[in-house]
């Protein structure tokens, strides 16, 4: 990505523009805005799936990124510090959303056999082999937890390495690996489940089928 | 080498970069075999998902600014980017405003006489042939000017020609910022008053040379 930018006096590049922003000048942040907001808005889009949530997203991590841009002392780069709050923000709403979601899906959508939350044990896992296609990962996907998903996000979909996933995340690069490692488990899992839904469903309606005739 | 071990090392290094030992197990143990075809297909998969980055709908710039402006975090205008900001850095000159000032001034107390061409245009833009015909009137106004007082040494006649000067300067940065940004009303409405000036600054000065008043 390009880091300079004419400026009608002269060449402005990042330094300055953030030199400037700390100082309130208005075409600064919009430089920095305009320098980074794609890839920003990428992600929030991915993480949320929703564009009006991830233009929210995105106008809130560069809410809080210009909020506290006078603290900013170039220990790290602009793009990872800017990246680190994009990635807390997104998973703060995942985390609200979650909880709300989970605790309404508990009460209100009992497993049929249990009456409990609905799961399934016991069934060795087959080979997944051609049964995952977009929109039966996205769905798994969806259903994990926010730490979980924003390190598979970043790293299988977006093509972040480990040291950049921990500078983004705060952690370390072995937690980062632990967290995706457990990630790919917990979708291997959602993805089977997935299949057995399918297979009961399918098993289902040939019942139905074969009691209409 | 276990399967719980297996499952580490290959979360850590993937297929690629598996170790000897790691290896081994992969071809001994079917369940570990199932599950690294399964993440391998998982992030296939994945690279599916990417999206190509995307700039962010305009309206969350401008949310953005109304929220920074709000909470008093931009604290000032742009400095100068564009050619219509030039013009703004142009007026605030101080020896430019104070002539332009004078010219205004001298316009409105002395012979306020806007000629037909000038007016023709005044509620209208002046991109494109409007432009060129109030440039083709000045030009005109300018040669029988300078082919009259032109040369006079008088007082009046030399402050005239000064601000004639400043004026045609004035004009020259507006066109530039109409040029740049064809659609910037207020540019453009800069770029006629400042022909407007023009043509009253002629105006006095042939009326001046007329009638020969010091």
């Amino acid at each position: 990505m390009a880091r300079t930018r004419q400026a009608g006096t002269g060449e402005l590049n990042e330094a300055e523009a953030i030199r400037r922003a700390q100082q309130g000048d208005e075409f600064a942040f919009e430089f920095l805005y305009r320098m980074h907001n794609r890839r920003v808005y990428a992600l929030c889009l991915r993480m949320v799936g929703r564009t009006a949530e991830a233009e929210d997203l995105t106008q809130e991590a560069f809410l809080q990124l210009f909020r506290k841009i006078g603290t900013f002392r170039g220990e790290s780069a602009f793009s990872t510090w800017l990246h680190r709050l994009s990635v807390n923000v997104v998973l703060m709403r995942l985390r609200k959303k979650q909880v709300a979601e989970s605790s309404l899906e508990e009460t209100t959508e009992p497993d049929e056999e249990t009456g409990g939350p609905r799961r399934d044990f016991g069934s060795p896992d087959p080979l997944l082999t051609g049964s995952v296609d977009r929109i039966n990962l996205q769905r798994a996907v969806e259903q994990l937890p926010p730490g979980y998903r924003a390190v598979f996000e970043l790293h299988d979909v977006q093509g972040y390495e480990h040291n950049e996933i921990a500078d983004i995340m705060g952690c370390s690069i072995g937690n980062s690996k632990s967290q995706l490692h457990k990630a790919r488990t917990r979708l291997r899992e959602l993805l089977h489940e997935q299949e057995r839904d399918r297979a009961r469903e399918a098993r289902q309606a040939a019942k139905e089928v074969e009691q209409e005739s | 080498m276990h399967c719980t071990e297996f499952e580490l090392t290959f979360g850590d290094a993937g297929r690629a970069g598996l170790p000897a030992a790691a290896a081994q197990h992969l071809s001994e143990c079917a369940a570990c075999r199932n599950l690294a075809a399964d993440i391998d297909i998982i992030r296939s998969a994945a690279r599916e998902l990417a999206i190509e980055p995307q700039a962010a709908p305009a309206r969350v710039w401008t949310n953005l600014r109304a929220q920074l402006r709000a909470e008093g975090i931009i604290r000032e205008q742009a400095p100068v980017s564009s050619g219509w900001d030039s013009v703004l850095a142009w007026l605030k000159r101080p020896y430019v405003a104070g002539a332009y000032a004078a010219m205004a001034l001298l316009a409105i107390a002395v012979t306020w006489q806007p000629s037909n061409g000038i007016e023709a245009t005044e509620s209208a833009s002046l991109a494109g042939t409007q432009m060129s015909a109030t440039q083709r009137n000045l030009d005109a106004m300018e040669k029988a000017f300078t082919s009259g007082a032109a040369q006079s040494t008088s007082i009046v006649d030399i402050a005239l020609r000064k601000n004639l000067s400043v004026v045609d300067n004035f004009i020259a940065v507006c066109e530039k910022a109409v040029k740049q940004e064809p659609h910037n009303e207020i540019a453009r409405q800069y770029l006629y008053g400042a022909y407007q000036q023009k043509a009253e600054l002629l105006n006095t000065a042939m009326e001046h040379s007329l009638t020969g008043e010091e």
